[in-house]
C-alpha cells in the first residue's frame, strides 16, 4: 500500500508538472485505447465510476483533477497504469474536453 | 499455413522491437532547432542515402510514370481529379498538409532539396507531431522537434494514419477501411492489427525496402505496379473445406473476409458539391448519417457498410483533367478494371463514393476549382471566382457556365479484416437475399442456382 501511494504521489506531481501549462506531450490516439481498456470498465453508464468521457471537463478541469486530485482515486487499476500511460491517458482527455477545439465521447 | 507461421513469427519479432520504440536518438540529436528543417540536415549526417532513397518515392514525388487509360505518363496525386476536394493543383498549402515534405505550396518547390524531407512524419514514436495545420506540410507550431527528433523510430500504424487515415475533410472520410480506429484496433476491428494480438503494423504487409513501400491506391497506382495481395502469407488453398478452395481463383480474400467496412468510424459515401455555400442546410440534414457543412455541401456518412462488388485485375482507370463528360450520366473518378472474361480478375469488395462535381457545362468538363485560401471557395463562396482562379492556374479555358454533374469513386477495400467466424458464408451470396449483383457482374443469374437446376 505504502510503495502504491508513493507511485500515486509520484504520477500526480508528474501529472502536476506535465500540466502547468495544460496537458502536453502525451500521445492523445494512444491515450483513447488505454482509456478505453483502464478505464471504461469503471466508468462506462451505470458502472461503479459513474460514466465519464473526455467531455464529462473541461480542459481546466482536467489539468485541476490530475493536479490536485489524481492522489484520491479509488480502485486498483489506476494505480497500475505506468507514468508514461498515463500522461497519454491525462493527453486523451485533455485533448477531446468538452471546451476542447475537438469535443469526443471514448467511442 | 507454414507461410502464416513465418509472417507470424516475423511480425512478432518486429513487434517486440517496436514495442520498446526502438532506437533512442538522445545521444546523437542535440538541437535546439528553430525549424524543421534543421531537425532533417542533422537526420541527413547519418542518413543521406535514406533521403536520396526516399526522394524517389511517391510520398514524395506524388507521381510516377505509369500506364494511364492505356498512355503512358507522369500520373499521381499531383495532377489528379479526385471525388473529393478534385484536385490539388492550386490548393498545395491545404493539401500539402500530407506531403512528406516542407514547404510545397507552389510550383517553386525544389524537389532536390534533402532538408525538405519531413522524416518525422513517418518516425516520430511520440504521438506528438502534427501537420494539420493548412500550412503546406511544415509542422503546427506547438510541436517539440527536439523531444519529437530524440524520440524517432520505426513507424507505426499512427504514423501512417496520421494521413491515409485523414484525407479529405476528416477520419475516415476517403478509404472507409483505414481510420483512426486502426491506431490500437481489437480483433473486431482486424484479426490482423489487433493490438492485443497479432498487432501487424502496416509494413508488415506493406513489405518496404529502401522506403519504397508497396501496396498501392486504386485512384493513383493504375497499373497495378508493386501491389500486395493475401497470398503473400496464405496461399491459394487455405480452407480446410474443398468447396470454399475453389471461390478462391475468382474470389478475393477480401470478399468473403471483409464483409463490412467502416467499423466504429463511419466514413463519407456522398459529396454533394451542388449544395455547398448555403446559408441554411438543406430541409434533409439530420446530423448524423446526413450532414452539411456550408464550404463542403452535403454528405452522407455511414457505419458499418456492406460493400459494392466488382471484377478487378489489379489495373484501373481514371478521369483525366480535361476528359469529355455527359452531364447526364455518372462520371467514373477511378474504377477498377477486369471483368468475368478476363482470367486475371477477381471478385472484390469496393466503397463507392459518389458526388456532384461542378463541371463546365459548354466545354463539358470537370472544373479544378481553387478552394483554399483567402480568394477560394472555402473563403469568398463565391464559384464564379473560384472556377477562374483555378481553371487559369491549370491553362483550362473556362466557358463561364458552370453546373454540376454526377460522379462516383471507387476505393479498394482491403482493411479491416473480420474474424473468420464473421466471414461471408453460402448463403450470404448465394441465397435469396444473397448480396451478389449476379447480372452486374456478368452472369446470367446465381451461378448456384445454375448448378442446382442442372442436377
Amino acid at each position: 500500500m505504502k510503495l502504491r501511494m508513493i507511485g500515486l504521489l509520484g504520477l500526480a506531481l508528474t501529472a502536476g508538472a506535465t500540466l502547468a501549462l495544460g496537458a502536453e506531450g502525451g500521445n492523445a490516439r494512444k491515450g483513447k485505447y488505454l482509456y478505453k481498456n483502464s478505464c471504461k470498465e469503471c466508468h462506462s453508464e451505470g458502472s461503479e465510476g459513474g460514466e465519464l468521457t473526455p467531455m464529462s471537463k473541461t480542459m481546466k478541469q482536467w489539468d485541476r483533477y490530475f493536479e490536485k486530485k489524481a492522489d484520491e482515486h479509488p480502485g486498483e487499476t489506476f494505480g497500475e497504469i505506468s507514468e508514461k500511460d498515463m500522461k497519454d491517458i491525462i493527453q486523451f482527455l485533455y485533448d477531446h474536453a468538452k471546451d476542447s477545439p475537438s469535443p469526443e465521447t471514448c467511442g | 499455413m507454414r507461410n502464416i507461421d513465418l509472417c507470424i513469427f516475423a511480425t512478432g519479432f518486429c513487434a517486440g522491437s517496436l514495442l520498446t520504440a526502438g532506437e533512442d536518438h538522445t545521444d546523437y540529436i542535440d538541437g535546439p532547432f528553430e525549424n524543421a528543417t534543421q531537425v532533417t540536415a542533422a537526420c541527413l549526417d547519418c542518413h543521406e542515402e535514406e533521403a536520396n532513397a526516399f526522394m524517389t518515392t511517391a510520398h514524395w514525388t506524388w507521381k510516377r510514370e505509369q500506364v494511364v487509360n492505356g498512355k503512358l505518363m507522369d500520373y499521381g496525386k499531383e495532377m489528379a481529379m479526385n471525388n473529393y476536394c478534385s484536385s490539388t493543383i492550386t490548393n498545395r498549402v491545404h493539401c500539402s498538409e500530407c506531403h512528406a515534405g516542407y514547404g510545397w505550396e507552389d510550383e517553386t518547390f525544389d524537389f532536390t532539396d534533402q532538408t525538405r524531407v519531413d522524416c518525422l512524419i513517418c518516425h516520430d514514436t511520440t504521438g506528438t507531431y502534427h501537420k494539420d495545420g493548412d500550412n503546406s506540410g511544415w509542422p503546427t507550431e506547438h510541436v517539440k522537434l527536439l523531444y519529437v527528433a530524440q524520440n524517432v523510430g520505426k513507424p507505426v500504424r499512427q504514423n501512417c494514419n496520421s494521413c491515409h487515415a485523414l484525407g479529405g475533410s476528416a477520419n475516415n472520410a476517403k478509404h472507409g477501411d483505414i481510420s483512426l480506429v486502426l491506431d490500437y484496433p481489437d480483433r473486431s476491428i482486424d484479426v490482423h492489427m489487433d493490438a492485443g494480438g497479432l498487432d501487424f503494423n502496416c509494413q508488415d504487409c506493406h513489405e518496404t525496402e529502401n522506403h519504397q513501400i508497396s501496396g498501392g491506391n486504386l485512384a493513383t497506382t493504375l497499373d497495378g505496379h508493386n501491389l500486395i495481395s493475401c497470398e503473400q502469407c496464405h496461399d491459394s488453398d487455405p480452407h480446410g473445406e474443398f468447396l470454399l478452395n475453389t471461390h478462391t481463383a475468382r474470389i478475393a480474400c477480401q470478399t468473403c473476409h471483409i464483409p463490412v467496412f467502416a467499423k466504429e468510424d463511419a466514413t463519407q459515401m456522398h459529396w454533394d458539391w451542388s449544395q455547398a455555400g448555403l446559408d441554411e442546410p438543406p430541409a434533409e440534414v439530420d446530423g448524423k448519417e446526413k450532414r452539411y457543412r456550408k464550404p463542403i455541401g452535403f454528405e452522407i456518412w455511414k457505419k458499418d457498410v456492406q460493400p459494392s462488388y466488382a471484377w478487378f485485375n489489379g489495373k484501373a482507370g481514371v478521369y483525366l483533367v480535361g476528359d469529355k463528360i455527359d452531364p447526364e450520366e455518372v462520371t467514373k473518378m477511378a474504377y477498377p478494371l477486369g471483368d468475368i472474361n478476363d482470367p486475371t480478375a477477381k471478385i472484390h469488395p469496393f466503397k463507392i463514393h459518389t458526388g456532384k462535381q461542378v463541371y463546365d457545362v459548354v466545354n463539358k468538363y470537370f472544373i479544378t476549382n481553387h478552394i483554399y485560401g483567402e480568394d477560394g471557395f472555402w473563403t469568398t463562396f463565391d464559384w464564379d471566382r473560384s472556377i477562374r482562379i483555378g481553371m487559369e492556374a491549370n491553362g483550362m479555358d473556362y466557358s463561364g457556365e458552370y453546373g454540376f454533374a454526377p460522379t462516383e469513386m471507387y476505393w479498394r477495400i482491403d482493411h479491416m479484416v473480420s474474424p473468420k467466424e464473421e466471414a461471408l458464408t453460402c448463403l450470404d451470396c448465394h441465397g435469396d437475399q444473397g448480396r451478389m449483383d449476379w447480372e452486374a457482374l456478368g452472369y446470367p443469374g446465381n451461378p448456384m442456382l445454375r448448378i442446382s437446376k442442372a442436377d
